[in-house]
């Protein structure tokens, strides 16, 4: 758990080098002519942003390996035609979000069987152990409780509010970003956000009553 | 004067404010039971939504790892290389 911990601080003081870094004309130039040391970084750089993002979308881990690995190859298709106008985190996260959407509406089409079935094969590798640690029993008392109401309030949310969340809750990233992202105006993102958290308030008080 | 409604929008939006409309919100919610009260539900939903990311996002550095690797693999190789 320390390690990990340490991890976070240290990623959190890089990220704001890096992030400079890569808005450099002629990184950018790199990348646009596909420098393969230039994407290496970028890669390296926000492969665990994008992960962690699809997981805070809701979907699996399963899922989110293929969703972080289709953002990717959409990147490098598309990569020679960036014009440099918005940062690389932005563009990425575009993507992201583009393909969100379509894996969830595949997923209408598909998954209409129980999801806590497909969840739980996951857990379990072919030989039926578990594939994860299960987590500390002490740290899963305090949460759960209302962490699960709340994921599960989240899940009905639509994409697009449960992105902007996302976006404003997991990374640093600011109002002017997330709207590019999501493609809408800083006024959309406050109704947005207003939507989403009186959803969420809404579904929560009525679980809580229950 | 700010209706509850209106309140209730600055706060779940966090639309920018003026000054004066922010001294106007801060004597509102000294005032007004309700929107205290739902300022507070705000506040604990945010914090509760971070804390299920933070909880979400506690992955395997191994399997990220092996992700990342999995991904420089297939980067388009170009003749530019040194």
């Amino acid at each position: 758990m320390f390690t990990y911990k340490q991890n976070i601080n240290y990623n959190f003081i890089m990220s704001d080098i890096v992030y400079k870094n890569f808005a450099k004309i002629e990184f950018v130039q790199k990348l646009v002519s596909l420098n393969h040391s230039a994407i290496e970084e970028v890669v390296r750089a926000y492969t665990e942003h994008l992960f962690k993002a699809s997981l805070g979308l809701g979907f699996s881990e399963v899922e989110s390996t293929e969703l972080v690995q289709n953002v990717w190859s959409t990147f490098f298709d598309v990569l020679p035609k960036f014009k440099g106008n918005s940062h690389i985190r932005t563009f990425l996260f575009g993507i992201l979000y583009n393909k969100s959407k379509e894996l969830k509406r595949e997923k209408a089409k598909i998954n209409k069987h129980e999801p806590i079935d497909g969840i739980m094969e996951e857990r379990f590798d072919e030989n039926g152990n578990w594939k994860n640690h299960i987590v500390d029993p002490e740290r899963f008392m305090v949460g759960s409780q209302t962490l699960e109401i709340i994921e599960k309030c989240l899940e009905a949310l639509p994409l697009t509010q449960k992105m902007a969340f996302c976006l404003k809750e997991i990374d640093d990233h600011g109002t002017n970003e997330i709207c590019k992202i999501l493609e809408v105006t800083s006024t959309n993102l406050g109704v947005l956000l207003f939507r989403a958290k009186n959803r969420l308030r809404e579904c929560i008080e009525i679980k809580i009553q229950d | 004067m700010l209706t509850c409604k209106e309140i209730a929008f600055i706060l779940a939006s966090k639309e920018e404010i003026s000054l004066f409309k922010k001294t106007e919100l801060r004597m509102h919610l000294l005032m007004c039971k309700h929107c205290s009260n739902y300022n507070k539900q705000l506040n604990f939903l945010e914090k509760g939504v971070k804390k299920l990311f933070k909880v979400k996002a506690d992955v395997d550095t191994s399997k990220l790892e092996n992700l990342k690797k999995e991904i420089i693999a297939k980067i388009p190789k170009t003749k530019d290389e040194n």
